[in-house]
């Protein structure tokens, strides 16, 4: 299990961070969607379905069946993103817990619903954000690039 | 020890059966074994039950058992779906195949077959809170309602009048013998009591979507079930109170099958949503074998026209039937293969689908006290590949089949297919 740093964790709890799941049905076709409860409870990541008929909730229930893996991208407000990699492995639909999370949320959000509590462990954890990207694709693929950025720049002048 | 120890060899097994069907969740294979071989617990699976917690033994819930184990109720499995496993009784001196075991390790509740952990789970079922309470008459609310993880559930008649005359009793059922040998003298309870458990278990937030009545035949009346009509009709209405007039709410009403101004009546004069006549046999010959009081007082293809007809009055995606699956195979009259019977049931089965209803296909258990009680159930395969194939047919025919789904049941496992089905 990938572990989740604490400059994530700090990001994930602003809510001014964009959190956003992608996972396919069962013909392959792949859902995206903001989920702005998203955080983290021991070092696995929880989120809150509330939407009785989601597509993401018919996608992770695919995901748990065939123990296929879903994506999750963050985007801070300062436009640091991370990429995680996870596995659906528990979702609670029922008991004491569900249904005090279930009055929490009608509490801070008005007239919601309560469909799933998701449970995902992380798998790949990464930044993506643009300067980071770039700075280790220069570093471990110096090569991968167009060979004009490569060519002296009086060549290029003349 | 199972009755036929050499049963393994006969036929596949577990992993064999997930193997053979890559498209079929793991899970709900073994959600179906689990049902049709039943389980034990293990001391310190039995330790994790917390009485103040858990549903163990609710009385009203075991019109189908006698048992007084101290089990759960049911099982919650980590996809968040629900395993009705208690409702039944098994033979448990001599079982037809080997249970398997629930168990404790490394303080996670798992399930064990020949010493090894097929899966874990997240619990046992939480007991609602109004099932600490009592009536105005001092007897405990859940006489009256009972529940399952997201429903309510009133069973009207504990006493079913099919089996009135000797022999017209359906041949797998043992809620009639139940009843008798509980020594209960009252087939159902005043409504007023009804309502008092209805008033309190909707209080509790974020646990129920639903509530389903349902209850054993009654024949009698003007017309035949006229009276069955009229007792369900009552407590619907009761139930409605609670609503906006005229607003149609969460419910569903497993019954025997009304005629056209029977299930009229049922609509216009109640908010009931979803209606489940049970044809239970999908098989002229077979059903006419098996549930002889359907047949004689209502008969095979008057009951399939019946529910065709329920689906022009509630709606398309609001009419479902359920079927004892694998009892089309009881010995001496029932299909002597199971290639034979997954052609002919799988046939009539499009039929009922193609009329927009869906098939909740429940894995048929020889339950003690039942006329079937010694017979052999079928393969773990033949229940996997008649389910994927009903599974087909309910996602070419029809395009809203939601509402009876595993919240609302969590007995008819095959129906858990439908959670992944597009977006409604």
């Amino acid at each position: 299990m990938a572990v989740i740093g604490k400059e994530l964790l700090e990001i994930l709890e602003d809510p001014q961070t964009l959190k956003c799941i992608a996972a396919t049905d069962r013909d392959g076709i792949p859902h995206i969607s903001y989920k702005g409860t998203l955080h983290v409870e021991e070092d696995v990541i929880v989120f809150y379905d509330i939407l009785q008929s989601s597509q993401i909730n018919k996608n992770l229930v695919h995901a748990i069946w065939f123990e296929k893996k879903v994506a999750i991208s963050i985007l801070s407000k300062d436009r640091q993103s991370f990429h995680i990699v996870g596995v659906p492995f528990k979702c609670v639909t029922a008991g004491a817990y569900f249904e005090k999370t279930y009055e929490r949320l009608r509490a801070e959000k008005g007239d919601v619903d309560l469909n799933a509590i998701w449970y995902i462990r992380p798998e790949q954890v990464r930044e993506n954000t643009f300067s980071v990207r770039k700075a280790e694709e220069e570093q471990n693929y110096p090569v991968l690039k167009h060979i004009d950025r490569m060519i002296k720049p009086e060549f290029l002048e003349q | 020890m199972a009755r036929d120890k050499e049963w393994r060899k006969k036929e596949l097994s577990l992993k064999e059966v997930q193997e053979r069907y890559p498209d079929i969740p793991k899970s709900m294979i073994l959600k179906v074994d689990l049902q049709r071989r039943g389980l034990t617990y293990s001391d310190a699976a039995v330790a994790k039950i917390d009485p103040d917690i858990h549903l163990v033994n609710a009385a009203g819930a075991n019109r189908f058992r006698v048992s007084a184990d101290y089990v759960p109720d049911g099982l919650l499995m980590r996809d968040g779906s629900y395993l009705v496993i208690s409702n039944f009784d098994y033979e448990k001196k001599e079982p037809e195949r080997d249970p398997y075991l629930i168990d404790v390790v490394d303080d996670q509740i798992v399930i064990v077959d020949q010493d090894e952990v097929v899966d874990w789970i997240q619990g046992y079922w939480e007991k609602p809170d109004f099932y600490n309470q009592k009536a105005s008459n001092g007897e405990p609310l859940n006489t009256y309602v009972a529940c399952r993880p997201q429903r309510l559930e009133i069973t009207i008649n504990s006493y079913c009048h099919f089996w009135d005359t000797p022999g017209e009793g359906c041949k797998y059922c043992p809620m009639s013998p139940n009843y008798k040998l509980s020594g209960k003298t009252e087939e159902r309870y005043d409504l007023k009591y009804y309502q008092e458990a209805f008033a309190e278990a909707v209080k509790q937030k974020g646990r129920n979507t639903i509530v389903i009545l349902t209850g054993g035949s009654i024949l009698s009346g003007e017309e035949v079930l006229d009276d069955e009509l009229q007792v369900y009709m009552d407590v619907l209405k009761m139930i409605g109170e609670f609503f906006e007039p005229g607003q149609r709410f969460p419910s569903q009403l497993i019954a025997t099958a009304f005629h056209e101004r029977q299930l009229e009546r049922l609509y216009e004069e109640t908010g009931l949503m979803i209606y489940t006549p049970d044809i239970e046999v999908l098989n002229k010959e077979k059903f006419e074998w098996i549930c002889p009081g359907k047949a004689r007082h209502v008969g095979y293809e008057e009951w399939k026209r019946r529910i065709f007809k329920a689906v022009d009055i509630f709606g398309k995606g609001n009419v479902t039937t359920g079927v004892v699956l694998g009892v089309e195979q009881a010995t001496p009259n029932g299909f002597p293969t199971e290639d034979e019977a997954f052609r002919a049931i799988t046939e009539e089965a499009e039929h009922i689908i193609s009329h927009g209803v869906a098939l909740a296909a429940n894995i048929w258990r020889a339950t003690p006290r039942s006329a079937f009680q010694n017979q052999n159930t079928p393969s773990l395969d033949y229940y996997i590949r008649t389910l994927r194939e009903f599974d087909r047919l309910q996602r070419k025919y029809i395009s809203n089949p939601y509402t009876d789904d595993y919240r609302r049941c969590g007995a008819h496992v095959g129906l858990d297919l439908m959670r992944t089905y597009g977006e409604v």
